[in-house]
């Protein structure tokens, strides 16, 4: 009998700053945190692969905050050993988020010995004022840095890049797509701009509604219908390179796609790890606890560390 | 501290919910949604506690000691042993303050007068097992051990106070191995751990030299990958042949001096000598594994009848900087496999293991001997014993930000808001050093970047021209930028300060020309390359006051001041700084900072140019400091006396760069990485002297058995 395919999520909610517009949990952690971390994501891990003998994992996917260089060693483990408690495709696509300046010789090691196949980098932008709007860690030139590391690693490379930032313009917009396929992009993920409402830029914003600093074009967030224009001539422009557009917002050279995003576009179940992590498994969709001192304590029973469930309609 | 076993799957676990959720639906309650509440069992109401029977002490006129049972929501039995306590007193209230505990529920009871120090105590203890039966057990535990020792001081091997500057939790403990562990042995006179630039071409020298030789590396050869790529020297027959500089032209005295002026005085002073001499003669052997070295490019073009002058300011500059991985050298990698098959080859009796990852050094008393590695091909220990010396390269720890946060002071104070990160390894090597007795080498320690970088990287590179800051000003003698000592004073700008250089049309040729050689410094000065910026500055004579990549150009400096957003007195200051800087220029004579004549040129004739630059103070790629070593690369341990059979070179090592990355020329790292490398080889494989392994070898921190 066939195996039903099964997505892996795993989520490392860790940065080494918070964004000014990311609604995300992340925190700094201190490394005693992140080593108690990976041991509770280890046992969560292991306590969920029992009576899993019909299904075949086809995708998974390390995300949340920035889980590379974050606590590469125990990722590399805890991926080596992922074989040893799930049926792993053979040739399974394994997807670890990094960060521009975060991807160390050790990172490439915890890669190798976990099987990773591709990198998703937080690039975001390559216009270092629109970088430094949203407080972000280091500078994009750092990029630079990490491109010389990859050097001959053979791991696919995706970029994310947000489309409407503050201080945005149309030719930035294709600068920061041109760089990222000069630094060997074989993925793109174009995301919107939001404004979360409730985050630090958000309330910076708000704080100046109607002001002139508004006005600055350094500072002004471009209006919807100018975004969907530049989005257009982004379009063509990879269109040009080579890319598809395989989902809204997804592009890839043929071949690249990502298989994680196809499936769960698809509607394919997710079993999914960590801090706050949203599963959609045999009907039902769960989340797991967003206060990290009980995930810490409980990780591997799921009664006390689920905390919210609904059917999946 | 006991705790409920785990009983229920997670499959199982949603399932029987979901069915409950199923059933609430279909009653109409809920909306068909489970909610509950944070870490609480969906199912079976609020669990509060792991049930279990929890211990604690606290320190009363004696010890007091409280036991209390939980079950999932409720204390069930307290337990108070207070027959330390002053008899008449304390041990009267054990019951009383136990029944309170109980009726209470919680350790917030009512103390007992005139028993306040026992109450106090049990009331502590109380609410440490609370905290472990709500499972705050292991923080609670962790935070008192550190409360309770300072973690700034420590003992040396024979139990002497050692007061420390830094935190130290990144030592962390050594692992320990059992004998039935090990599933093999082998043993040569050295062992090098690490088979980069400078472990490399280590076992090969020694190999040449008649040493047996066993390296590890944790890499597997087909894929192995070195980081950098370009070797600075000086004085090789490369330097004659590909740039036709004559191979006896630097005097390495010249060397010795620049670069003990440039660490302050700071580096090794036995090893700084030692490659001045040597560097060239050890290159030329390295690329004799090389067909044709005039194929091999190098980084820095100069054109040959330029007049040039290699001494900048108050220091050296040197062009010769091999591209490794051009010509016939196909990867850095494969220069680092290459070198290795070479003292192979030399010496059939050496072996290469790749896929090992070194755990511990093995000790006999004092004297290293040994270490313990771990196959990644079959996860097995192997014990490794070395008659004359362990040698460790093992690169980096920059990607280990716990050590690289406490170790390198000056890039963490400079970069005060970010965790630093950086791209190399994760200083293992080190620490397997320190737990076998070595130290740090004396600190401000070194980064490849970090205080470096904060430095104006754009047009011209990080030329040494006129820097103004954020309030307009000028602020240092910009001749100790890189190459030389870093970025200091731009990481010493205010955190948000862009950083402006400034030229004129009428000197920009001549300024750019006569710039360092080196690190973020245009590589390439030929005319040709001139003519290039030529074009380029046209372009941004065009763009006017909005720029092009942040290169603004102006007729006016006033109009330039504009163009940079300052205004009033910002502005003021920036007229006044180029018109200052342009004045001592012309004199020759700096008088505010002393800038040597020769790295002054003037800004008289507009058009005027600005760059506003990132103060970029925190990108790093690997740190540079190590083991403290003496100058036979040997790791000393806290007396500063050396540790008989440990090695340490490359980026493990200390005494390379002890102020800060000072680099006379681009590849200054791996410059010194393959040519120590070649000098402890040829160190062990000659002179150094065999040390005993004993009979019964001993791990780092224990015996094995």
């Amino acid at each position: 009998m066939d195996k039903r395919n099964l997505l892996l999520y795993i989520d490392i909610p860790f940065c080494p700053v918070h964004c000014k517009h990311c609604g995300k949990i992340a925190c700094a952690p201190s490394s005693d945190l992140r080593y108690a971390y990976a041991q509770a994501l280890r046992k969560e891990i292991a306590a969920s692969a029992d009576s899993l003998p019909d299904y075949e994992i086809s995708a998974v996917y390390i995300g949340g905050g920035i889980p590379g260089h974050m606590m590469d060693e125990e990722l590399g483990e805890l991926l080596k050993d992922l074989s040893s408690w799930y049926n792993i495709a053979p040739d399974a696509e394994i997807t670890l988020k990094v960060h521009p300046g975060m991807v160390s010789v050790e990172t490439l090691n915890a890669c190798r010995r976990g099987h990773v196949t591709r990198l998703s980098m937080e690039y975001v932008t390559h216009n270092s004022f629109e970088y430094e709007m949203l407080g972000r860690f280091l500078s994009p030139s750092a990029m630079d840095v990490t491109h010389m590391i990859l050097g001959g690693s053979r791991l696919d490379l995706s970029f994310d890049i947000i489309a409407g930032l503050p201080g945005q313009t149309r030719t930035s917009l294709l600068e920061s797509i041109k760089k990222v396929l000069s630094y060997g992009a074989s993925h793109l993920s174009l995301y919107p701009f939001v404004l979360t409402p409730g985050t630090e830029l958000a309330e910076e914003y708000a704080a100046k509604q109607g002001s002139a600093v508004i006005e600055n074009p350094r500072k002004r967030i471009p209006d919807p219908e100018e975004v969907a224009a530049w989005l257009a001539d982004v379009k063509d422009y990879l269109t040009s390179q080579d890319f598809t557009e395989y989902l809204p917002g997804r592009f890839a050279l043929s071949g690249k796609e990502c298989r994680y995003f196809m499936l769960e576009s698809g509607g394919c179940e997710s079993l999914a790890f960590g801090l706050g992590a949203e599963s959609a498994f045999d009907g039902v969709r769960s989340k797991n606890t967003s206060s990290l001192k009980k995930y810490l304590q409980y990780s591997d029973q799921p009664e006390k560390i689920i905390c919210h469930m609904e059917p999946i309609l | 501290m006991k705790k409920e076993k785990n009983s229920l799957s997670r499959r199982d676990f949603i399932r029987s919910a979901s069915a409950g959720a199923a059933a609430l639906a279909a009653s109409g309650l809920f909306g068909g949604v489970v909610h509950a509440e944070e870490g609480a069992a969906a199912a079976s109401g609020e669990a509060i506690y792991t049930p279990g029977t929890y211990t604690a002490s606290a320190t009363g006129m004696g010890t007091v000691t409280v036991t209390i049972t939980f079950d999932e929501t409720s204390i069930t039995d307290v337990v108070v042993d207070v027959s330390n306590e002053t008899e008449t007193i304390g041990q009267l209230y054990g019951e009383t303050l136990q029944e309170a505990l109980l009726a209470a529920q919680s350790a917030d009871i009512d103390g007992v007068s005139g028993a306040t120090l026992t109450s106090d105590a049990v009331k502590e203890a109380a609410a440490n097992c609370i905290a472990q039966a709500m499972g705050v057990a292991v923080e609670s535990a962790d935070e008192a051990d550190t409360d309770s020792s300072d973690p700034y001081t420590g003992t040396d091997e024979e139990g002497n106070t050692v007061y420390y500057s830094m935190r130290r939790s990144w030592v962390g403990e050594a692992p320990t191995f059992s004998e039935s562990d090990i599933a093999g042995e082998y043993s040569a006179d050295v062992i090098v751990i690490g088979a980069n630039y400078s472990g490399a071409n280590c076992f090969r020298m020694a190999c040449e030299q008649g040493a047996t030789c066993i390296v590890l590396d944790s890499q597997s050869e087909d894929s192995f990958e070195a980081y950098g790529g370009q070797l600075g020297h000086f004085n090789s027959q490369w330097q004659e042949d590909v740039l036709g500089v004559p191979k006896d032209y630097f005097d390495p005295v010249d060397f010795i001096e620049s670069y003990q002026l440039q660490s302050a005085g700071r580096a090794q002073p036995d090893l700084i000598s030692k490659w001045a001499k040597r560097n060239g003669e050890l290159v030329d052997w390295m690329t004799e594994l090389y067909d044709d070295i005039t194929e091999i490019t190098g980084e820095d073009t100069i054109e040959p009848d330029s007049d040039y002058s290699y001494k900048k300011g108050f220091f050296m500059t040197y062009p010769a900087v091999i591209n490794l991985g051009s010509g016939s050298m196909s990867s850095s990698g494969e220069f680092c496999t290459k070198t290795v098959q070479a003292g192979l080859e030399a010496s059939p009796d050496s072996q290469a293991f790749y896929n090992m990852t070194a755990k511990v050094l093995i000790k006999n008393g004092d004297t290293v001997c040994g270490v313990i590695a771990q196959s990644l091909e079959d996860d097995q220990y192997y014990r490794f014993m070395a008659k004359k010396g362990v040698v460790l390269a093992t690169g980096d720890f920059s990607a280990n930000s716990d050590m690289y946060r406490s170790l390198c002071t000056e890039v963490q104070e400079c970069n005060p808001y970010t965790e630093l990160t950086g791209s190399g390894r994760d200083g293992y090597g080190h620490r397997m050093g320190i737990w076998a007795g070595g130290v740090m080498e004396i600190g401000p320690r070194a980064a490849m970047g970090g205080a470096t970088s904060a430095l104006p990287m754009g047009f011209f590179g990080a030329a040494s021209g006129l820097w103004i800051n954020k309030y307009g000003k000028r602020y240092c003698n910009e001749a100790f930028g890189v190459p030389f000592v870093a970025g200091c004073q731009s990481a010493r700008q205010p955190i948000d300060s862009s950083i402006i250089q400034v030229w004129d049309e009428g000197h920009w040729r001549e300024f750019a020309q006569n710039q360092a050689l080196g690190h973020f410094n245009a590589s390439d000065i030929s005319d040709a390359k001139m003519d290039e910026y030529a074009a380029s500055l046209e372009e941004v004579k065009a763009a006017g006051a909005e720029g092009l990549n942040n290169v603004y150009c102006a007729d006016t400096l006033e109009e330039l001041a504009s163009y940079l957003g300052f205004e009033g007195e910002y502005a003021e200051n920036f007229v006044n700084a180029v018109e200052t800087y342009d004045a001592y220029a012309e004199a020759g004579k700096d008088e505010d900072y002393a800038k040597p004549a020769d790295m002054m040129f003037r800004i008289s004739e507009g058009p005027f140019y600005a760059e506003k630059l990132d103060r970029n103070a925190n990108i790093v790629l690997v740190t540079l400091a190590g083991l403290f070593v003496d100058g036979n690369q040997q790791v000393l341990n806290q007396k500063f006396e050396p540790i008989p059979g440990l090695f340490a070179t490359g980026n493990a090592s200390g005494g390379r760069f002890p102020l800060q990355y000072t680099a006379p020329m681009n590849g200054i790292s791996i410059g010194f990485a393959t040519v120590f490398g070649a000098l402890l080889g040829e160190y062990l494989g000659q002179s150094a002297p065999e040390v005993s392994t004993g009979d019964s070898a001993t791990s780092a921190t224990g015996t094995i058995d």
